[in-house]
């Protein structure tokens, strides 16, 4: 494998490689689908949580990476790109409303998510 | 002396029986909590405001401050309350979320008890709290998930009541 092939591949490989959050986000915006996230990164939070994200208990704040362009299916007419307001399930089943979107410059995108299903606190 | 764990559980139970509030809880009273600063079996304070779920409100004692002040008060309970509204977004709520400002006008303003009295008013633990004098503040605070508020409370103790 060439030295460039390797490096366009990067964002793919690390997506797969330490991407171990799946989940799913409900759009706001009336009339769009699920859009299906299997292998966002965790980002540990600024207020640290008790338990891991996929732990059965979840945790409060959830900080994902995660970039459209690796995603396993590209987006189709009916999904949007995430937007605050959006809500979220975990893969353990743990519930979230999106309160902040950060994309950067290379088409990656940073969400911020808290909690809506009860939990410890 | 009033146990600081007896008043906080009495503003809880007041404000679990304001219907409108549980439906801007997610229709879930145990939303509504006290942080006892219980070693061991509680987080730290500031760890539990950031674990907080949306929506939830959580109150916890700050000071008791003693003195005589009007003949018949000896201690003022001060405390504080975050709060963490619910989605406003979401197209699955049953009930549409208010602000974070507007889920403590609730709390200030709601009829507690199936009475048309609010919890400014009413005088709660059978009249050993008496109803509020130095009337109630909220400020909001930033963090990286999001906006909140923390409003503080002062309750002046009707008399020196000990064991309730």
């Amino acid at each position: 494998m060439s030295f460039s092939t390797t490096v366009s591949a990067l964002d793919t490989i690390c997506q797969s490689l330490f991407g171990e959050i799946s989940i799913t986000i409900h759009p706001s915006a009336a009339g769009y689908s699920d859009l299906a996230i299997p292998n966002a990164i965790s980002r540990d939070p600024t207020l640290e949580d008790d338990y891991n994200p996929l732990s059965p208990q979840g945790v409060s704040n959830l900080i994902l990476f995660f970039n459209p362009a690796t995603l396993p299916t590209p987006l189709s007419p009916t999904q949007l790109l995430p937007a605050h307001g959006d809500t979220a399930t975990a893969s353990n089943g743990v519930k979230y409303s999106l309160s902040r979107v950060k994309p950067d410059n290379e088409g990656g995108y940073v969400l911020y998510l808290r909690r809506t299903s009860p939990g410890a606190i | 002396m009033l146990q600081p764990s007896v008043v906080t559980a009495a503003v809880v139970s007041a404000w679990q029986s304001i219907p409108a509030l549980i439906a801007q809880m997610n229709g879930n009273p145990a939303n509504i909590s006290a942080h006892d600063y219980s070693w061991g079996s509680e987080n730290s304070l500031s760890k539990a405001i950031g674990q907080m779920p949306a929506p939830s409100i959580l109150l916890a004692y700050l000071k008791i401050q003693g003195g005589d002040y009007d003949g018949e008060s000896v201690w003022k309970h001060h405390l504080q309350v975050a709060i963490k509204s619910g989605n406003a977004a979401d197209p699955n709520s049953s009930t549409p979320f208010m602000s974070t400002f507007d889920v403590w006008w609730l709390m200030m303003n709601g009829g507690v008890f199936g009475t048309p009295q609010s919890i400014r008013t009413y005088a709660l633990l059978g009249g050993n709290l008496a109803p509020m004098i130095d009337l109630p503040s909220l400020i909001a605070h930033q963090d990286d998930m999001g906006d909140f508020c923390v409003g503080t409370l002062i309750w002046p103790e009707y008399g020196d009541v000990g064991a309730y």
